[in-house]
């Protein structure tokens, strides 16, 4: 896959968080909290009880007074407002105990394998305070400050798979059906934090002024999402783990696939009626997301621009399109010689949203074991053929231009958080983490090309006795020639190397929106903005939240509600 | 102290790498050790063992001394299983492959019983193996049938001491033919002990749900080791993350 345009991907129905979403609703999970021990500031602790379907869950969460200096949102900070963690089971008053001297902690402290995730979140500066003064004076709060942050909280870490004595990854898939897909217990533990920032606002505002204090309309509370923060720890997950990003990739691209295909032979009015009312919506998402980044409102703008020539298409054409027997591969092809990589993207997605019954089957699918397996017996000769075939991408950089390997991806001592060095500037370099993928295939090459030279015959096995330290580039060569996405075509050490795009692409599985970069190494964004509430898992549910947009408030708010 | 499995391998990875294992290296070595821990065979305890010598030597690999059909002599050069050990079952595997059986030994290397994942591995590949070492008055045989998910582990007594620092390494398409190549080379009486594929099971399976117990020392020594591979923070190298 190419960097650009995995720097594009939207959310889309498989993204962890809608399924999540869709499994919460259709089980109808039960979410009350059994403890709700906060002081007159909202300090104290929170537990939640959960009742899945296959199992019942805690979600303990400390409240903590932070002074603002000491509010960070990278990995190195040590303190934040609110700490949390998902367990399973009900949780007594030992444990509680337990909880309560290590989750403050975070990396610092120790869990145990009854814990499954392990997450903090900050208080929005710009947000929280307002929405509070409002709902203490009586008012609910205006839609529009909303929508330039998005959130009332913002998570920046959410730990799992077994990290600090956690419960590993597999105990959970095996274990716990309800969180057996990739990730969903980390997005869950967000969706609470999401709950639970709402019932924070409501509850500091009634105890500041019991007398006028209003709650907040629910049409406004969907509105509410958690934010996010997102550094470079992501990135060198999506090298380190290429056979899962490789089936995730293939599962949305089936996804397209056969949406394209349920389209083949022409689009229903209807249909189309459904894709025009989206691509408004994109639209207007993207019309209301303040991003201080330069480069990414001129994208947007970018993108809006091809959006309305594509709604304006298919209002004036519609009659016409539907007639002709027009079809998505059309589209998509017209799309890709004409518009730019995101608005492709918003397409597919989009595409991808009109056929749930085509697609949702595929959210089991994302999982997949990853072990990586060196061939032996393959001769030296078919080697270096499958290298030539798969890899030619990294066979075509020249490492010998000076930008080439003018980067270079290490981990600090602080919390070893990775870090983007620069060659011969900062230090660290004979550290580095092995990420550069393309370096290293074009390395083994030259190595396989030479010792065929001489051995025209042999294989694998012999020739890593003699190159021992090629093993691990084998086995990634071989096992990922196997696959079409995993590897990512590009030189990830380059001076102009952009890690935002491996963020994007992670965020986008997990299903953010509003992506606001604040430089090439990290972006802000929204999570779970405009999906259900606890409360409306009763209700129908029309499983159409992506692209959040403002809401138009339906009835007339009182103030007594 | 408990860790789970995740933690722990991303520490002996990291670990490894602050010994100047290479990325495949690393990652197999992890594997071997973690592997063992979990199914019983003290993989923390042979690498306790272990550390002091891969501190103080080179990354030393296997090399070939001998190469026929079906065969092949590996030197170990002092070295552990855990740098040695994948190198002589790929081998193993890939004569295999070629020829319906083969045979390597690879000499003068240590930690033998960690072999036991590789040959797990190995296994899921479509190759059945046997390995065998000899220490002191005891005999240790693994087999692993193709495919299978895990070996049987058998000690046998031995009629006089042996200061054999050998690994055996026997592959075939199946058990039947790596058993018959076994006995043309080794013979022995009957087991004294076995492990059963059950009792591993039901070690792994304990430490998936409750953790894996460490002691504390080994887990510090592993600290240090993984502090190696870390750089130093600074004002500069915090703008490296964003900042």
């Amino acid at each position: 896959m190419q960097l650009d345009r995995l720097g594009s991907f939207h959310q889309s129905r498989l993204s962890f968080m809608r399924t999540l979403v869709r499994r919460m609703v259709k089980e109808k999970w039960q979410i009350n909290s059994t403890v709700f021990d906060l002081d007159s500031e909202g300090y104290g602790t929170a537990v939640y009880e959960v009742k899945a379907k296959f199992g019942t869950y805690s979600y303990v969460l400390f409240s903590h007074y932070l002074d603002p200096e000491n509010r960070n949102d990278r990995v190195i900070a040590n303190q934040w407002d609110l700490t949390m963690a998902l367990c399973e089971g009900t949780v007594d008053a030992e444990q509680l105990e337990f909880l309560r001297t290590n989750v403050p902690k975070q990396e610092a402290g120790r869990v145990d394998s009854r814990v499954f995730v392990l997450s903090r979140g900050n208080r929005s500066g710009r947000t929280f305070e307002y929405v509070v003064d409002e709902l203490a004076n009586g008012r609910q709060p205006d839609v529009d400050v909303i929508a330039e942050v998005g959130y009332l909280y913002r998570t920046t870490a959410a730990y799992g798979s077994g990290k600090l004595g956690m419960a590993d990854w597999e105990k959970v898939r095996t274990k716990h059906r309800d969180f057996a897909r990739p990730f969903a217990a980390e997005m869950f533990t967000c969706f609470m934090l999401r709950h639970f920032s709402l019932q924070h606002a409501d509850y500091i505002a009634a105890q500041r002024a019991p007398e006028t204090a209003v709650k907040l309309d629910d049409d406004i509370r969907r509105y509410f999402g958690i934010g996010n923060s997102t550094g470079l720890g992501m990135a060198p997950f999506l090298i380190n783990h290429p056979l899962l990003i490789n089936q995730w990739i293939e599962q949305r691209e089936t996804a397209l696939a056969r949406a394209k295909m349920a389209g083949t032979d022409g689009i229903d009015s209807q249909m189309l009626e459904r894709f025009k009312i989206a691509t408004d919506r994109v639209i207007q998402h993207l019309g209301e997301i303040v991003t201080g980044d330069e480069k990414q409102n001129i994208s947007n703008g970018m993108v809006r621009q091809e959006l309305q020539e594509l709604s304006q298409w298919l209002l004036e054409e519609g009659d016409n399109i539907v007639s002709s027997c027009y079809n998505w591969s059309e589209l998509a092809q017209y799309a890709e010689q004409r518009w730019r990589v995101e608005t492709q993207e918003v397409i597919n997605t989009l595409l991808i949203e009109l056929y749930p019954d085509l697609v949702d089957e595929l959210e089991e699918l994302m999982a997949v074991d990853e072990d990586q397996h060196l061939v032996p017996q393959m001769s030296l000769q078919e080697l270096k053929l499958v290298i030539e075939d798969k890899y030619d991408w990294a066979l075509a950089i020249d490492f010998a231009q000076p930008n080439a390997q003018g980067s270079f991806w290490y981990r600090s001592e602080e919390k070893m958080e990775p870090r983007l060095g620069q060659t011969h500037v900062d230090m660290g370099m004979e550290k580095q983490m092995p990420l550069a993928i393309g370096r290293m295939v074009r390395e083994c090459y030259d190595e396989v090309c030479a010792y065929i030279a001489e051995f025209p015959q042999q294989d694998v096995a012999h020739f890593i006795l003699q190159q021992p330290n090629l093993s691990g580039a084998i086995s990634r060569i071989q096992t990922m020639a196997q696959s079409h996405y995993g590897d990512i075509r590009e030189n990830l050490v380059h001076s102009d190397v952009l890690p935002i795009h491996l963020l994007r692409c992670k965020l986008s599985f997990f299903g953010v929106s509003k992506f606001d970069p604040r430089s090439r190494l990290w972006v802000r964004n929204t999570m779970f903005q405009g999906a259900p509430l606890i409360s409306d898992f009763d209700k129908p549910f029309m499983d159409d939240w992506q692209f959040p947009i403002k809401p138009v408030l339906s009835k007339s708010i009182d103030p007594s509600r | 102290m408990k860790v789970s499995r995740n933690e722990l391998t991303a520490s002996l990875k990291k670990a490894f790498e602050g010994l100047g294992f290479s990325v495949g290296d690393y990652q197999d070595a992890a594997a071997m050790v973690i592997w063992s821990q979990m199914h019983g065979f003290n993989g923390l305890e042979q690498l306790n063992l272990a550390l002091p010598f891969l501190n103080n030597c080179l990354c030393l690999h296997a090399q070939l001394v001998s190469n026929g059909d079906q065969q092949a002599l590996l030197d170990g050069q002092s070295s552990s299983v855990l740098l040695c050990g994948s190198q002589t079952v790929r081998l193993a595997c890939a004569l295999a492959r070629q020829y319906g059986h083969g045979f390597v030994q690879l000499d003068n290397c240590h930690n033998r019983l960690l072999i036991i994942q590789r040959l797990v591995s190995a296994a899921q590949s479509g190759t059945a193996l046997t390995a065998y070492w000899e220490q002191g008055s005891s005999g240790f045989k693994v087999t692993i049938e193709a495919h299978a998910k895990h070996p049987e582990y058998s000690q046998y007594t031995l009629p006089t001491q042996s200061d054999n620092q050998s690994l055996m390494i026997f592959a075939g398409e199946d058990m039947v033919s790596v058993e018959q190549q076994f006995v043309s080379q080794i013979s022995l009486d009957s087991p004294v002990s076995r492990v059963e594929s059950e009792s591993m099971v039901d070690s792994y399976e304990h430490c998936l749900e409750q953790g894996i117990e460490i002691d504390e020392t080994l887990w510090h020594k592993l600290d240090n080791l993984v502090a190696r591979v870390l750089v130093e923070s600074t004002e500069s190298s915090r703008a490296g993350a964003g900042d």
